[in-house]
């Protein structure tokens, strides 16, 4: 029986954690919606933007020109052109 | 005894693929296949011309054809882009007004994968242009790469000169009319019109990014004619020292 009941709690707490996965438990879907948009706007805006997109930069040209490991190359180019331009992809549907 | 027949009149051992069927490199086997012949010549073995036959010759113009294939639909893609957020048109990085850097980095993502494909080429090429038949694998593979280049060059140019004319306001309008049905979920009127004001501004920067994109073409070719240069410059003097050590023999 104590078995069992440990089972239960283990799955009451599990139940829970799913529960706490999902961000519109806690917080309303305007609130989710604004937290995306500031945080696509604090991560593709401005400087941290500018930065990253210089590091993707570089990388994708470490990795695809001098490593010859193409793939990351391609990714590290999707990545810099997303620092660069998501932000205008977002301001479009704003 | 048959065996022992046919291994006595074989002939001498040859490095490589001349006798494929139908070889077909991708661009790290071409770039390994030419490093190969050009190791083979430091070593003080000289390779016959005859070596690279026409089939193998075919391989490496394909390997640099293909390559650089992707930059059309980059150069037609981006090219615009970086035009356009000079022009104020897109914003980069969040900002409609873009400073010095911006404008930089838009022109150097533009042609980033073409700068990218001819810095990788001049890296592991670069000490590789030394002999008759490395000289010859990296001309013909070079000669693709060209030949795909003045492809992209033409293809472009009709592209970037009409397709201002395509993009007019009458044209956008009527096309957003006649589509409207499945247009709609995407964009409000209000957004729709936006578009059409948008495009009319922008097919002002395709004309002027045919130039640029030439440019960045010519640019991007410099960087392994340099490069081989001051490989083969380098790759002489270490061979002329290992002929004066007797590294290798003088042949």
């Amino acid at each position: 029986m104590r078995v069992m009941a440990a089972f239960a709690d283990i799955e009451r707490w599990l139940e829970g954690v799913i529960e706490m996965l999902d961000p519109l438990h806690y917080m309303t879907p305007d609130q989710y919606d604004l937290f995306w948009r500031e945080m696509v706007g604090l991560m593709f805006q401005g400087n941290i933007a500018r930065f990253f997109a210089v590091l993707s930069l570089f990388m994708a040209l470490f990795f695809g020109a001098i490593k010859q490991r193409f793939g990351i190359g391609f990714l590290c180019f999707g990545a810099s052109v997303m620092f660069a331009y998501l932000r205008a992809f977002q301001m479009w549907f704003d | 005894m048959a065996g022992k027949a046919s291994a006595s009149s074989a002939g001498p051992l040859m490095v490589g693929g001349g006798g494929e069927a139908s070889p077909r490199y991708s661009l790290p086997e071409a770039i390994s296949k030419i490093q190969m012949f050009s190791l083979v010549h430091k070593m003080g073995e000289k390779i016959p011309v005859e070596f690279l036959v026409f089939k193998e010759k075919i391989s490496f113009w394909v390997v640099g054809f293909k390559g650089i294939l992707l930059d059309l639909v980059l150069a037609a893609l981006f090219t615009p882009f970086s035009l356009a957020v000079m022009n104020h048109l897109i914003p980069i990085f969040g900002t409609h007004d873009p400073n010095l850097f911006d404008k930089v980095f838009a022109c150097i993502l533009s042609g980033a994968y073409s700068i990218g494909f001819n810095v990788m080429l001049g890296y592991n090429l670069g000490t590789c242009y030394f002999g008759r038949v490395p000289i010859m694998a990296i001309r013909t593979m070079l000669g693709g790469f060209l030949s795909a280049q003045i492809i992209k060059l033409i293809i472009l140019f009709p592209f970037f000169h009409f397709l201002p004319d395509w993009i007019n306001p009458h044209n956008v309008a009527s096309f957003l009319e006649k589509h409207w049905n499945f247009v709609r979920p995407f964009m409000s009127v209000e957004t729709a019109q936006n578009l059409i004001w948008w495009l009319g501004d922008v097919r002002e920067v395709f004309i002027r990014s045919w130039y640029l994109v030439f440019g960045m073409t010519l640019l991007s070719f410099a960087i392994p004619l340099v490069v081989f240069f001051v490989g083969r410059q380098k790759a002489r003097h270490e061979y002329a020292m290992n002929v004066r050590y007797d590294v290798i023999p003088d042949n």
